[in-house]
């Protein structure tokens, strides 16, 4: 099992056009980590440049000790999943597992047994006969999975390898594919543009957009502790609410506060406590991120938050949770990259015009609030992420 | 095709030393050479005086002696020439008239026959079709003399067990004229022009024709307002490769036109005349077979690529 | 997908790279404009402009012509939908106009109205002759039949008009009556009335010799016929019984009598009367159509429509006369007498078609034994691999034992034909040599040009180029490549210049020294990487048949030497050039390679294609298997391209089975060299014999009848997948 190493590696193309920009990384031994960002941000070329397939323009790529940049895909010790499979489609099931194996002139038996082994596991044993033809598209993608396992590779590679699976498969798959990453215990390196399979399937998260890595964390503190506009706007369904604030003292000049849309919401000494550097931000704008789950209406909010009036515009209702849309009279942020999540995901915070923002936000299920109706809505503001208006940095210390 | 690992650009000595020893990039110029080299000592040898033909090959041609007023179009001069011996010209415009109306006829017809079978769902369309295109298979050979025939006298039938004769087509006195050559070809080129056709129109977005329905037209109009504009890159490549076919044949021509009048053969029979007279003529071979290849080789050249199209119809399967 | 013509093709035919040639098409038609140009002022030199615009009247009148027909035939049928009635009367109007105009061109009728013009007409004979003065002469001593035949443009219009008004109408009225009764009534009145027209008019000649009763026993028989038709199939029970009485008394009137010519009028108007009245209530009989029906019956007549000219044009110019030969075939010399196979037994028996006298040659060949000994090669190594890494017994296929065993089957042929011969051994030679070397040629160019990155359109427009070039062109330009000029001159063919030159080469000390060294040291180098690789465990096939190639070179060389010369009576050495054309039996593979040099083009461009056409995932999935460069192709590509070889060969073979014009032009099929096609042409157009010339053409279908088969099948499977 290998440990692969990304030491300022950079990938230029003839035209000058930068895929992937001075990348260090780090994927620890067994581990299992995705890298996701939107369509183009450059992490299929990553994983093609650990492949083979993609020629290293700058840095190294170690796998283990060994420098790879010039070793041919072969000798690289790796198997990869390819996003349409990639089947030979004039072999049978077990030819096609077998292929590599017999091109290492392996004994028939011991082809046989791997082969074998791996159907078990993949619940591939009646299709073993079959052309990929007559297979569904979750066999297919399991004899893909097979194909790579039977190898027993020292790194596993799989680019997207749900994307062409429908919803409810992809689901089902997620889990398998995790489970069996943790049976076989082999590095795995993982891309995708989905940020819920990121979350749910990875030990570590490495988010990337326009070739530059934009942070590398466990999923939890991915999604609590974003390090940039970026990360914060792209993990989280429906995204992080973003928009612009000030940082002002009270008229005793003691609390600080902020001022958002006309409200103003007074941060706690704790908040202050954990992001010190808000002190540098004295009467000074600021971008501020809720999550929709930092909302309630105030009539159910049992924790006593500060509350703003606001004015329904939509709801839905999704029967755990209903969300709810409105206006705050502060204005939006929507940065470079969070405009590319726009153009890509259409998932991005909904945004208002130039200075409303349409807030989204996660209410119980009982609540009374509908469209039209003027209600006060609790915010919980020591849960605000604050992020430096022209980095787009995260505010901390 | 390869999937190659790609590798660091290279110093100049790497390129160098890489394509020294890269066999197969050798070996496919060794073979476009050996390919390319018969027509081109062809048309070298066109160039030159009868006795440098005859006393050395193609390659010592700058060695040649030339007697004055020597030109190097002195054969194509004798060739294109409307002199009734060795003159090429007349049966260069008998060529034409018979590929231009041999491709574009067959087109008229194939095209409607085409939009038909893809299109219009009627009982047995699919045993009809495949009886069709499967008679691109038929040799020539064995229509060829019953046609010839036809054009000779007309077409009659005895019925059998009575004295009756019916006439089924009557003695229209085309034998010897191109018109025998016309028709031929473009009965020959039917079944491949509606296979051909039929691939690329069947391929036409079903939906198209469905909002055309639903507009309210109907074959007709449908054939004639969206698929034949549309069909127009199909019906390209077969023109050209008709127009190919039917200016390089022989047999046919041969057929029709022997023994007629001799301002109407096209330029093959020319050439397979000329061929047959050794010695004297031999030299005007080369630029009399030059002649008759020019007019193919514009056309291949300069639109291969719907050419190759049309090749390709049908032939790869994915 | 605007430019595609493949379901699953390539998104485009890469042919032609991007850069210089995206100027293309720019310059494709200025060249075809120039090239029109230049055409234009030759035929106008040679006063042939006249013929030019007569060309282009034609084909503009052609075209105008179809198109009419084509419009007028679908606007006839989108009258069914509008107006019943109305479709009927116009569709009466087209067929009674041309049942006119056949019954006066066939001269069956006399004039109506027009002025009638007498023609003299034999007794045997149905050419009408016209000369008053012989008529005279000859109404004295023979026995002569005058025919008349209106003059003019109502001799011929009246007949048609008078047909197309007559059917029109009733047409038209049954079609718009609603009540059975109106129907028949008008169908009977307009049938009766034109049946007794034509009956006062028949020419004497064709009146039938028959009597009321056969006539209606015939339409009896007739009718049950068809009713049994339509019980069968359950439908039109009653149409089909009419149909098949009208059939029935026209065939009773017309086909049983002796001859035509002794019948009385009475039997005459019998004999047209019966059958226009059945099929007069036949047609009037049906309901008109309800909308679903109209539905249907629009959609299958706009079918007729588009394929109609078609279908016709297919059925006169191929199908009927292929149906011809095949009973020309069956006849004699002259096609007068029945002799059924004599003209294939003929063929079989003639030993230019088969000549096994010389087969025990093939021991002697040197092809025969080294073909022999490298399949059983094949087979051994298929076997010992398999042996050897299983432990069990049974064929394993690798790339020595398949090349092995193509190489020496293809080899062994060739022994096999060098000492049968014969005409059809020729075509089967010709078919295997081509098809195999063509498809081979083309499938490695294709893949070597895949590596040549820019230049590849390039390369491969000149391997294509030869396709512009008809065969005929291609055999001159080979004639000269071939050309053997006495010894004591120049040549001027290079193939046999470059002979004479290795021999004389082969003669000096130096030059073979130093041949025989670079051999020996290629030979070393090809043997230590046989070691290098056994060792390394990859596959040593190609460099095995290297070396022995270098081996068999080396031995020659040192007997021998190479080239063109022997040795004279004193020792001298005289030079000696190879008749490529003459030079039985092989001159059969030099004419091969000229079609193979043509058709390697066309194999080359569609495995070109197909080889594109694999997905790139799957060659960089076999790269990260661990596949080196020849394995992705032999184990990845070429499996997914197998349809593809398929359809180029099938091509291949039926292009080659036709094979005539090179044969005809290098040698006429003289020197041992020819083939089914010349011999057809030689049969039919230099001897006239009819039998043997139709039952060549019978045995070359034949040959393509199973590709034929095939392609079919492969079609129906096709389509139904």
């Amino acid at each position: 099992m290998a440990h692969v190493t990304f030491d300022s590696v950079g990938k230029k193309y003839d035209n000058g056009f930068e895929a992937i920009v001075d990348l260090n990384l780090e994927i620890e031994q067994s581990e299992f980590l995705v890298m996701v960002g939107p369509s183009g941000c450059g992490k299929s070329t990553t994983l093609r440049m650990i492949a083979g397939l993609e020629e290293i323009t700058s840095g190294e790529i170690r796998i283990g000790d060994q420098v790879v940049n010039d070793l041919p895909p072969k000798d690289r010790d790796i198997a990869m999943v390819f996003q349409n499979y990639a089947l030979y489609p004039h072999m049978t099931v077990f030819d096609n597992i077998a292929f590599a194996l017999k091109l290492q002139k392996m004994p028939k038996s011991e082809i046989n047994d791997r082969v074998r082994n791996a159907a078990r596991i993949l619940e591939l044993d009646e299709l073993l006969e079959r052309k990929p033809a007559k297979l569904s598209g979750g066999q297919r993608q399991r004899v893909a999975m097979g194909r790579a396992i039977v190898r027993r590779p020292q790194l596993f590679l799989l680019d997207e390898p749900l994307s062409n699976l429908d919803a409810k498969l992809r689901v089902q798959m997620r889990g398998e594919i995790t489970q069996l990453q943790r049976d076989v215990a082999v590095t795995t390196f993982y891309v995708t543009h989905d940020q819920v399979e990121a979350m749910t399937m990875a030990d570590r998260v490495a988010v990337i957009n326009r070739g530059v890595l934009q942070q590398v964390a466990p999923p939890q503190q991915l999604f609590d502790e974003p390090e940039n506009l970026f990360v914060a706007a792209f993990i989280g369904s429906p995204s992080m609410n973003l928009m612009e604030a000030t940082i002002t003292p009270d008229s005793v000049g003691e609390e600080l506060g902020l001022s958002l849309g006309g409200h103003r919401l007074k941060l706690s000494a704790e908040l202050i406590r954990k992001r010190p550097a808000l002190r540098k931000y004295f009467d000074r704008t600021v971008v501020v991120g809720l999550r929709p789950k930092d909302f309630e209406d105030a009539s159910l909010d049992s924790e006593r938050h500060p509350s703003i009036p606001a004015t329904i515009s939509n709801t839905e209702a999704l029967g755990y949770e209903v969300i709810a849309y409105f206006d705050v009279a502060a204005k939006p942020v929507i940065s470079a990259d969070a405009l590319d999540l726009h153009a890509d995901e259409a998932l991005a915070a909904p945004v208002g015009d130039g200075n409303t923002t349409l807030i989204a936000a996660r209410f119980d299920p009982r609540t009374a609030a509908r469209v039209g109706d003027r209600i006060e809505v609790a915010v919980n503001i020591d849960n605000a992420h604050f992020f430096d208006p022209d980095s787009g940095l995260a505010i901390r210390d | 095709m390869t999937a190659r690992v790609p590798r660091r650009s290279a110093s100049v000595i790497d390129k160098l030393y890489r394509s020294l020893t890269n066999v197969p990039l050798w070996a496919l110029w060794v073979f476009v050479v050996i390919w390319t080299l018969p027509t081109l000592s062809l048309l070298v040898n066109s160039f030159r005086s009868r006795d440098n033909q005859r006393n050395s090959g193609f390659w010592r041609v700058f060695g040649d002696e030339n007697p004055e007023g020597f030109s190097v179009f002195d054969n194509y001069e004798v060739v294109l020439s409307t002199e009734s011996t060795n003159g090429m010209l007349q049966s260069l415009i008998s060529s034409l008239a018979i590929a231009v109306p041999s491709t574009i006829i067959p087109i008229a017809i194939a095209s409607f026959a085409a939009y038909a079978f893809a299109w219009i769902d009627f009982k047995g369309r699919k045993p009809l079709f495949i009886a069709t295109v499967a008679l691109m298979s038929i040799p020539m050979q064995v229509a060829l003399i019953p046609l010839l025939r036809t054009y000779l006298g007309g077409a009659h039938l005895t019925l059998p067990f009575s004295n009756r004769t019916l006439s089924l087509v009557p003695d229209l006195d085309l034998a010897g004229s191109t018109w025998a050559v016309v028709l031929s070809h473009t009965g020959f080129a039917l079944p491949f022009a509606i296979f051909l056709l039929h691939n690329y129109i069947s391929q036409l977005p079903g939906e198209l024709m469905e909002s055309a329905r639903v507009d309210g037209a109907d074959h007709f109009h449908t054939y004639m307002k969206l698929v034949l504009p549309l069909s127009v890159p199909a019906l390209a490549s077969f023109a050209i490769f008709q127009f190919l076919w039917t200016w390089n044949d022989y047999l046919i021509a041969a057929t029709m036109l022997s023994g007629g009048d001799p301002d109407v053969i096209p330029t093959t029979m020319r050439i397979v005349n000329l061929a047959g007279d050794f010695g004297r003529t031999e030299h005007l071979l080369t630029a009399g077979a030059f002649a008759q290849a020019f007019v193919p080789l514009v056309v291949f050249f300069s639109l291969q690529r719907y050419f190759v199209r049309g090749l390709l119809a049908g032939s790869v399967k994915g | 997908m605007s430019d595609t013509l493949e379901h699953q093709g390539p998104a485009h035919t890469r042919f032609d790279a991007d850069g210089p040639r995206r100027a293309g098409p720019a310059i494709g038609y200025l060249l075809i404009g120039g090239l029109v140009a230049l055409l234009v002022i030759a035929s106008y030199r040679t006063g042939q402009l006249g013929r030019l615009g007569w060309i282009a009247v034609t084909i503009i009148a052609v075209l105008a012509g179809s198109a009419a027909l084509f419009i007028g035939g679908n606007k006839l049928v989108a009258q069914a939908t509008v107006s019943w009635g109305r479709f009927r009367g116009l569709t009466g109007v087209v067929i009674g106009a041309a049942a006119g105009g056949v019954l006066r061109g066939n001269q069956s009728v006399r004039a109506i109205l027009a002025q009638e013009q007498d023609f003299l007409v034999r007794e045997t004979g149905t050419t009408p002759i016209d000369d008053t003065g012989l008529i005279e002469l000859l109404t004295d001593f023979a026995d002569p039949e005058l025919l008349t035949v209106g003059t003019g443009l109502l001799g011929h219009a009246e007949w048609p008009i008078v047909g197309g008004v007559v059917v029109g109408v009733a047409a038209w009225a049954s079609g718009a009556l609603t009540s059975r009764l109106a129907r028949c009534s008008v169908g009977v009145v307009f049938g009766l009335g034109a049946a007794l027209l034509i009956a006062d008019r028949l020419q004497f000649r064709n009146r039938p010799d028959v009597s009321l009763n056969t006539i209606l026993i015939a339409a009896i028989v007739g009718a049950a016929a068809g009713g049994l038709v339509g019980i069968a199939t359950r439908r039109h029970h009653l149409e089909r019984a009419l149909l098949g009485a009208a059939v029935g008394a026209t065939a009773g009137a017309w086909l049983t009598p002796e001859m035509l010519g002794t019948g009385s009028a009475r039997a005459a108007q019998f004999a047209i009367a019966i059958p226009m009245l059945l099929l007069a209530l036949r047609v009037a009989w049906p309901h008109a159509r309800s909308a679903s029906q109209l539905a249907n019956f629009t959609r299958r007549a706009s079918a007729v429509v588009f394929l109609a000219p078609a279908l016709g044009f297919l059925a006169v110019n191929l199908i009927i006369p292929a149906i011809r030969t095949l009973y020309t075939s069956l006849l004699d010399r002259e096609s007068e007498q029945f002799v059924g196979l004599d003209n294939f037994r003929e063929l079989w028996n003639d030993p230019a078609s088969i000549d096994a006298s010389e087969w025990t040659n093939m021991f002697g060949s040197q092809l025969f034994w080294i073909g022999l000994v490298l399949v059983g090669a094949g087979f051994l190594v298929g076997v010992s691999v398999r042996w050897i890494r299983d432990r069990q017994v049974g064929f394993e296929r690798t790339s020595g034992s398949i090349g092995s065993l193509f190489l020496g089957a293809f080899i062994f042929l060739f022994a096999v034909f060098t000492s049968i011969r014969g005409t059809f051994i020729n075509n089967l030679w010709w078919v295997v040599t081509v098809v195999t070397a063509s498809t081979v040629l083309g499938l490695t160019i294709a893949v070597l040009a895949e590596r040549a990155g820019r230049l590849e359109s390039t390369a491969k427009a000149f391997i294509f180029m030869p396709m512009a070039i008809s065969m005929v062109g291609a055999s001159i330009i080979w004639r000269f490549q071939y050309q053997a000029r006495n010894v004591t001159k120049n040549q001027t063919g290079v193939l046999n210049a470059l002979w004479i030159e290795l021999g004389e080469l082969s003669q000096s000390g130096t030059a073979r020294v130093v041949v025989l060294l670079v051999l020996s040291l290629l030979l070393a180098g090809s043997l230590l990487t046989i070691a290098r690789r056994a060792r390394s465990r990859t596959s040593f096939a190609g460099f095995t048949a290297v070396s022995i190639a270098l081996l068999w070179l080396i031995v020659e060389l040192y007997q021998r030497s190479l080239g063109g010369f022997t040795t004279g009576p004193n020792g001298e050495i005289i030079a000696e050039t190879v008749l490529f054309r003459e030079h039985a039996p092989f001159n059969n593979v030099f004419l091969m390679v000229i079609l193979i040099w043509i058709q390697t083009g066309f194999a080359m461009v569609i495995f070109s294609a197909a080889i594109k056409a694999v997905p790139g995932e799957l060659l960089e999935a076999a790269l990260i298997d661990g596949a080196d460069t020849n394995q992705q192709f032999f184990q990845v590509v070429l499996p997914q391209i197998m349809p593809t070889v398929g359809v180029v060969v099938t091509t291949l073979i039926v292009t080659v089975t036709k094979v005539f014009d090179i044969v005809k032009v290098s040698t006429g099929g003289n020197f041992d060299t020819n083939v089914l096609a010349n011999d057809f042409f030689t049969e039919s157009f230099s001897f006239l014999n009819r039998g043997v010339g139709s039952a060549i053409a019978v045995l070359i279908l034949l040959t393509v009848a199973p590709v034929m088969i095939f392609n079919v099948w492969q079609m129906q499977r096709g389509d139904s997948s």
